[in-house]
């Protein structure tokens, strides 16, 4: 971790970004309910609640879902990347209301359990019938299961492959909300506007998708050499700025090679936290940062600094005539390599 | 120089990066906003139905037990213009099966609030145990004349009758269905709402072929497209559909 992490950082830009996020979802809330309650007077407050709520979430689950690509494509959302936990949780925050609302206005007060009618009264194979409510639900408790994991603790606890296949759900997710609304509300709204509205963010959400993952394919492809024997050619020491660095992949592994006080180190690109792209970080104060979150690394040895344990695997890097060779097998994390001087 | 770089726990960002983020907070909050309002608007299943939820009143009148159990009042009500009610419980529950038995074609008085659509259909969701007996008799037809329509193959859509008017409002479509399943589960009279060229829906009271409630053997064809052949009578402005559930067709 970074030498200047702060255990539980509430600090201005969170307490900011968080001001914004609900400001910006008390906004939709309030548009939504006046517009819909000027237009329909007879309206009851829990028709327009669960409606706002529902379509403010999907709305928000857009956004979590383009963040991550949009960052990936132009740096400078990585800000909103960071603290993307935050908009998770709120959009499940958002949902639960949605749900609760339903549960009590449809299914509660009667002769059955209500929860058990969530599932019972939708359990055709027709469009009319299909069971839409029991989509949202399963995609209500994969939002929960990410947000009550969403704090570093989880990510300690359940180490990162399991977190991050475990938050890689949030596609299931969005699937499921898809037939939520599409074979739910939509069966019954019929203005066109709203299917329109589902394509597009369909559309944003896979083409961002898509454009970020052929963007680094790309340079997987430009990168990737011959690991036929030994040391590969990478690029000139030139190539690199100052305090940054560069990926390339390596027998298909993206490693990060860094230029900094003169010396070339080169570590592996996932970082321990969240598998943030470490070469598209910078050395700050001594240290490796990754551009998601601001873990830090030592570049020598590929080990947060004490007391952080984290570690990551290094790679053996040599210079010839400027040009900068690396070892594509790795050593083990934390493994301690002489940086290459110049 | 080398372009600016964001660290999370660094308070704030670097200047031409918050530039950057301003502009797109700006247009992500009007672009909300936008939305909000948009799918606010194409809203089109809210109808002009009311419940008076909390509010009590007297009412009294003749109550029926046939074809579902209903208050003929003495005078029409203010609000809701109507005289005539259909009775059901709280929540999603239907009139009490016994009191309707043991009141049926008597003078009563009984409390509760009001359900009413500006169609004129109304409802009383009566308060438990406010049934009393009143002094006098009742005359023998208090809807008025019965008269057979003929058989008919009608298309529509059964709703629960409390939701639709006025409890939940949409209280139709598919976002309802379960609620309208369980309310007629409960005992709440099932109606098949049938489009008229006012644009406006003609209101048939499902019973089964004898004239006994339908309620439990319906439940599969709530909120779908259905058509349903059976004898339609008018008594006084109500319209009835006797069939027997099993032939119902869903449309899909
Ligand atoms: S700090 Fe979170 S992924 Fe690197």
């Amino acid at each position: 971790m970074s030498v200047s992490y702060q255990a539980v950082g509430w600090n201005a830009f969170k307490k900011k970004y968080d001001l914004l996020l609900w400001a910006g979802i008390l906004l939709y809330l309030a548009i939504f309910s006046a517009v819909g309650l000027a237009l329909n007077p007879a309206a009851t407050a829990e028709i327009l609640l669960i409606r706002a709520t529902g379509t403010a979430a999907i709305f928000l689950l857009h956004m979590i879902l383009c963040v991550g690509p949009a960052a990936r494509l132009d740096k400078r959302w990585l800000p909103v990347l960071y603290n993307r936990r935050h908009m998770g949780v709120s959009m499940f925050l958002l949902g639960l209301i949605h749900a609760v609302i339903v549960v009590l206005t449809y299914h509660a007060g009667a002769d059955l359990n209500p929860v058990l009618s969530i599932f019972v009264s939708d359990a055709g194979s027709t469009v009319g019938t299909f069971p839409f409510q029991a989509f949202g639900f399963l995609a209500l408790v994969i939002l929960f299961l990410m947000a009550a994991t969403s704090h570093d603790f989880w990510l300690a606890n359940l180490t990162a492959p399991v977190w991050k296949t475990l938050h890689m759900l949030v596609y299931v997710a969005y699937a499921f909300l898809i037939v939520h609304v599409v074979f739910g509300v939509l069966q019954s709204e019929t203005h066109p506007g709203y299917l329109a509205l589902l394509v597009v963010g369909f559309v944003l959400v896979t083409g961002l998708h898509l454009l970020s993952g052929a963007r680094e394919k790309a340079l997987d492809r430009g990168r990737d050499q011959d690991v036929a024997e030994g040391y590969v050619d990478v690029c000139h020491i030139d190539e690199i700025e100052d305090n940054r660095a560069r990926i390339v992949s390596l027998s298909g592994e993206r490693v990060a090679v860094f230029k900094y006080e003169g010396k070339i180190s080169v570590v592996s690109n996932a970082c321990q936290h969240q598998n943030g792209p470490l070469g598209e970080g910078k050395f700050v104060d001594g240290c490796i940062t990754c551009p998601w979150h601001g873990f830090q690394y030592l570049p020598e040895t590929g080990q947060s600094p004490p007391p952080f344990t984290e570690k990551i695997p290094t790679f053996n890097v040599k210079l010839e005539a400027g040009r900068i060779l690396v070892d594509p097998v790795p050593n083990p994390a934390g493994t301690r390599v002489e940086p290459a001087v110049f | 120089m080398s372009e600016e770089f964001f660290i999370g726990w660094q308070g704030k960002a670097p200047e031409a990066m918050g530039r950057f983020l301003r502009g797109k907070t700006i247009l992500l909050l009007i672009l909300a906003a936008l939305i909000a309002g948009a799918a606010a608007i194409w809203q089109g299943t809210i109808g002009k139905a009311y419940f008076e939820f909390g509010k009590v009143r007297d009412f009294s009148g003749i109550l029926l037990n046939e074809p579902v159990p209903m208050l003929v009042a003495n005078q029409a009500d203010e609000t809701s213009g109507a005289a005539v009610y259909y009775l059901v419980n709280p929540l999603k529950f239907g009139f009490d099966p016994e009191q309707a038995e043991k009141f049926h074609l008597t003078n009563v008085s009984l409390q509760g609030s009001l359900l009413y659509r500006e169609d004129g259909q109304a409802m009383i969701e009566v308060l438990p145990d406010s049934v009393t007996l009143v002094e006098g008799t009742a005359v023998g037809a208090p809807l008025g004349e019965s008269a057979s329509l003929g058989v008919q193959t009608l298309r529509g859509e059964i709703v629960d009758s409390k939701c639709y008017l006025g409890l939940m409002n949409p209280g139709i479509g598919k976002p309802h269905r379960a609620c309208a399943i369980r309310c007629i589960s409960g005992g709440v009279p099932p109606v098949l709402l049938v489009p008229n060229n006012a644009g406006e829906a003609n209101y048939f009271i499902l019973v089964d072929e004898r004239g006994g409630a339908v309620n439990g053997a319906v439940l599969d064809y709530v909120a779908l497209p259905v058509e349903i052949t059976g004898e339609a009578l008018k008594i006084g402005d109500r319209l009835v559909l006797k069939a027997d559930p099993s032939k119902y067709h869903i449309l899909e």
